[in-house]
């Protein structure tokens, strides 16, 4: 497998998950549509009705109304409640309340995580808070971080599910004094972070300080996990972080939609590719859209939005991922070129990254294989 | 007996009291003198004279508006002075006058009295004499006007003002004009507006506008109120029982433990991914192009491209649209750009707006009237026409009077609780500035004056239900667009089409947005026409997409045991509690009390127990709940999803 270097690929995207279901598409010669924040339509050539959609790594099977019952911590502890998943205890406060915080915090015992309430997955949080002081700095560490932050690229459904408006910002640029935060009892122990797809654990890692390690699956975290993605209607495939404390008791600490891919993915990079083909498989099954397994050598490219020449375009592309860019067509008015890219699946998967992120083009149609270049 | 020494009795019909509430103002130092925050106009028939009085308040609270016990206050006063009449001499009229505010004042305190009836604080410290000193501050303007028309004296020059156009005393001074010229001053700052009585009924396309029986309960759950009802009152009909953690969000789970969860007007039907494509309106349209649905001619450029835009609106021919990519309700789009210093002018509005950093689509623009098609799964199950705001002219009221009295019975549609037309954006009734209307004018007799350009409800325009009328093709053509977009099951088809009862393909025809958020609660409660059952729909749906079972729907008595949690401020909820269901005629009991809890069994008719499920989670001021269970206690024969036949007769009802 042809990798680009951890560094030139952090260039390229942060949002691995997303880059990886694009990559592996390509590598599988998936004809697909592919438009800015991440969304790609993966289809069938011989059949053309059936299309699968993701948003970054969450698939066709996720639903709506369901990732915003993620994104709302409350709603989301509700409903692994309802399902009798073990979790640390915790109750939420509003940014108002002076000593109630710190009472609860007394009641279950410090050290105690702060997390954001209603934001993207995994939580904001902030650990190891084991005093009144630390947990009124925390809660204010938390008040400050807004979802127009940009140190992490948010998803691009985040905004759009009303994610801003449960945050009133003011014109001290702090979260509304009334809007929750929410206190959870820190579980010390083993953390376990397991990927689930179509209801089942596909790939599991166990925390080893900064990063991630691939181990074989773990039965009661993977039971524990598998129950706590079927406790959310409308939901299939989604990771799950597990901590097991020191008698042996697993609680769920985090549940997030998409599949949460580490920085350093590229060191075990056969899991994660296999895991994600895995995903493709589940969600095209799911819609009915064949897999078509191919070489790839190369890729053609309809782009649509073009409001720059062609030579930007040739400029990105090389700067970043090295390729080089044949142009076949070009129509400046309406926006459109058709180009060819050669090299290996990745690279191109970046090419497609850069051209619909940094907003180069709006519509992106591509036709991985060789046998494509033909019709040029 | 002595003619000099009778005095001719002076006969004072009170014939309206209209109430103007302004939009939201702060002061920006210590010496910044706010304007008015509402105007009262009280008109009256004195002796076979119209007479007008307009008084203003500047009462506000810390949101800049007059607050909600505020305005109840006065509106229960406006209603109950409304048709006082009063017969007396010269002399006597002060002290008749005098006695109708009395009465008036009485009526207040004893309507507020049985609204908090039960809670002790009431009674402790306000007391009759005090609390109707508190109501006769409250009320000064309103009380004020009144007086105003006790007083009866008119020269003969009044009197031609008055019979010519309407004799105002303002501030307690005296000058001719019309009641439209002194709002028209202050129009753009207008609120809203209420009126006693109501004023006649619009009409629109033949149809007039609708009243919905429940909007009395209904306006408790205030804005966006009537989704969690629809929810509450499908999820109980279906025999499913409830958990809702918020005003907007409920979770629905069958006897098999199954569940869908609902959050604002989205479902489990449509995929997230779905939605995304959806927000991306150029992922919309190439999806629709694929699919070889009409769109318009058209493409989208980067932020910083207007040399592009230009050259591309010349390429395709104006009148072109613009829109930013990520919009929605309506917000960004300018429609109808002529020429190029238009677009000029409508980009350098985008670059302004929130959508700075969006891409924005440049496309044809296609004069036809706008249409929302509701699909739910693969059939259209609503259909509305979606009308610029407009008013139609009797030949008697000004432009300005027809709007206020549109707007009030606008006010009473459930679906437009607490969202007012007179909106900040550019459009709708605040487009008037731009357009210069001449808000004074008389228009004629069934004369249609159309306000802006918008036809989006949010934005103030007028929806009409057409769905029976709908051309086959057209109906065909929203499924197929929906169908186009991988997952999405639920979905606000948004069209332009000259006449929606001729085929799609005989008229100039465009699909111009996909909503997968479309609100619910439009179809349920469109202003003219017929109401149509979208969201039963979408629980029939979701049951067999999610193998869920569904008991019969009826309308039948449901018995129900309640559970809610959180802040409930000791028996202040539970006071709250007892005077809602006595106020729908509900059966109740309390089955436990605890500190952070209570639990009570409800009894009554299906639409009275989801409107008191559902506002469970709201409770009185100052309490916080958190959490609300709703399980039925009687059990019918259960539906399986699995049974077809069963579901199609259902969807067929």
């Amino acid at each position: 497998m042809v990798s680009m270097s951890e560094h030139k690929l952090n260039q390229v995207s942060t949002q691995f998950d997303g880059l990886l279901v694009q990559y592996r598409a390509v590598a599988r010669g998936f004809q697909f549509e592919r438009f800015p924040g991440q969304l790609l339509i993966l289809s069938d050539s011989k059949l053309p009705a059936r299309k699968s959609s993701f948003v970054h790594s969450v698939g066709g099977s996720t639903r709506i109304s369901s990732v915003t019952f993620l994104l709302q911590k409350r709603f989301r502890r509700a409903l692994l409640e309802m399902a009798d998943i073990p979790m640390p205890p915790g109750a939420t406060f509003t940014f108002r309340s002076r000593s109630s915080p710190a009472r609860y915090a007394e009641r279950v015992g410090f050290p105690v995580v702060v997390k954001e309430v209603f934001g993207e997955n995994p939580s904001v949080q902030v650990r190891d808070v084991d005093n009144d002081a630390k947990l009124m700095m925390a809660a204010a560490q938390i008040r400050a971080i807004l979802p127009t932050d940009k140190w992490r690229q948010s998803s691009s459904y985040a905004q759009s599910i009303n994610l801003s408006s449960a945050e009133d910002v003011g014109d001290s640029l702090l979260k509304s004094s009334d809007s929750r935060y929410l206190i959870e009892k820190q579980v010390n122990g083993s953390c376990y972070r397991a990927f689930v797809v179509g209801g089942r654990v596909r790939l599991m890692t166990q925390s080893a300080g900064i990063s991630w390690q691939v181990i074989s699956s773990k039965g009661d975290v993977a039971v524990l996990s598998e129950a706590a993605v079927a406790a959310v209607p409308g939901v299939e495939s989604g990771t799950v972080d597990v901590v097991v404390d020191h008698t042996g008791e697993p609680f769920v600490v985090e549940l997030a939609e998409r599949l949460v891919i580490p920085d350093s993915w590229q060191e075990q990079e056969d899991a994660y590719v296999r895991l994600v083909d895995q995903l493709i498989d589940f969600e095209c099954q799911w819609i009915g859209v064949a897999d078509r397994v191919g070489s790839v050598g190369g890729c053609l490219l309809h782009l649509g939005g073009l409001d720059r020449g062609p030579q930007v375009l040739q400029a990105a592309l090389f700067n970043v991922v090295g390729l080089d860019v044949t142009v076949a067509e070009h129509d400046e008015i309406a926006g459109t070129a058709s180009i060819w890219l050669a090299g290996s699946a990745l690279d191109i998967a970046s090419a497609i990254e850069i051209l619909a992120e940094q907003k180069i083009a709006s519509v992106i149609r591509a036709s991985p294989g060789d046998e494509i270049r033909q019709w040029l | 007996m002595n003619d000099k020494n009778v005095e001719q009795a002076i006969d004072l019909v009170i014939e309206r009291v209209e109430i103007i509430y302004y939009k939201a103002a702060f002061p920006k130092s210590s010496e910044n003198i706010l304007p008015p925050s509402y105007q009262v106009i009280v008109s009256a028939l004195i002796n076979g004279i119209h007479r007008t009085a307009v008084r203003e308040g500047a009462s506000r609270n810390r949101f800049g508006r007059v607050s909600q016990s505020h305005r109840a206050t006065l509106e229960v006063a406006a209603e109950r002075l409304t048709s006082s009449t009063v017969s007396a001499p010269k002399g006597e009229l002060q002290a008749k006058v005098d006695n109708v505010i009395a009465a008036t004042l009485d009526a207040v305190y004893q309507e507020k009295k049985k609204r908090v009836q039960g809670v002790r604080r009431f009674r402790a410290w306000r007391t009759n004499r005090r609390y109707r000193r508190d109501l006769t501050e409250r009320l000064a303007p309103l009380l004020s006007c009144v007086m105003d028309h006790a007083e009866p004296d008119l020269t003969q020059t009044d009197q031609r003002s008055a019979q010519s156009g309407g004799f105002v005393i303002s501030e307690g001074s005296r000058w001719s004009g019309s009641k439209a010229a002194i709002l028209a001053r202050r129009f753009i700052e207008i609120d809203d507006y209420v009126s006693f009585p109501l004023p006649s009924k619009p009409v629109l396309h033949g149809h007039p506008i609708n009243e919905f029986e429940d909007y009395d309960d209904l306006r408790l759950l205030r804005k966006n109120g009537t989704k969690g009802y629809l929810y509450y009152y499908y999820s109980l009909g279906f025999g499913l029982r409830t958990r809702r953690l918020s005003k907007f969000s409920l979770v629905a789970t069958d006897d098999h433990n199954r569940s869908m969860v609902f959050s604002w007007s989205t479902s489990q039907l449509s995929s997230i991914a779905a939605h995304a494509l959806c927000v991306n309106k150029e992922a919309t349209r190439q999806l629709l192009i694929d699919a070889d649905l009409p769109v318009p001619q058209g493409r989208a450029f980067s932020p910083h491209a207007p040399d592009a835009i230009a050259n591309y609106a010349t390429t395709i021919g104006y009148p072109v649209v613009t829109k930013p990519v990520n919009g929605s309700k309506g917000e960004g789009v300018v429609v109808n750009i002529r020429n190029q210093a238009e677009l000029t002018r409508a980009l350098a509005a985008l670059r302004r707006s929130i959508y700075r950093a969006s891409d924005t689509i440049v496309e044809r623009y296609l004069p036809g009237r706008d249409y929302r098609i509701v699909v739910v799964g693969d059939e259209v199950r609503g259909a509305l026409l979606r009308a610029p705001a407009s008013v139609r002219g009797d030949g008697e009221h000004s432009t300005l009077e027809l709007m206020l009295g549109k707007h009030a019975w606008r006010m009473r549609n459930p679906h437009f609780i607490g969202r007012s037309a007179f909106i900040d954006e550019e459009s709708a009734f605040g487009s008037l500035r731009h357009e210069r209307l001449d808000l004074t004018r008389v228009p004629k007799r069934d004369e249609l004056v159309t306000f802006g350009t918008s036809c989006n409800l949010s934005q103030g325009a007028d929806s009409v239900d057409v769905l029976d009328e709908l051309h086959p093709t057209v109906a065909e053509a929203a499924v197929r667009a929906v169908g186009a977009v991988p997952g999405l099951r639920y979905c606000g088809v948004d069209m332009l089409l000259e006449d929606h009862t001729q085929p799609i393909d005989a008229q100039a025809a465009g699909i111009i947005e996909l909503n997968a958020k479309a609100a619910i609660g439009n179809c349920e409660y469109p202003m003219f026409g017929q109401s149509r059952a979208v969201v039963r729909h979408v629980f029939l749906e979701l049951a067999d997409e999610f193998s869920m079972t569904l008991h019969p729907m009826t309308d039948h008595h449901r018995r129900v045991t309640c559970e809610v949690r959180g802040n409930l401020r000791g028996t202040r909820y539970l006071h709250w509690l007892e005077k809602t269901a006595h106020g729908l005629d509900v059966r109740h009991q309390l089955l436990h009390h605890g500190k952070r809890q209570l639990q009570i069994e409800v009894e009554g008719p299906l639409a009275p127990v989801a409107m008191l499920t559902t506002r469970l989670i709201i409770g009185p001021l100052g309490t916080r709940p958190t959490s609300v269970r709703v399980t039925g206690i009687e059990k019918t024969e259960a539906t399986s999803h699995s049974s077809v036949a069963t579901l199609s007769q259902m969807k067929g009802i």
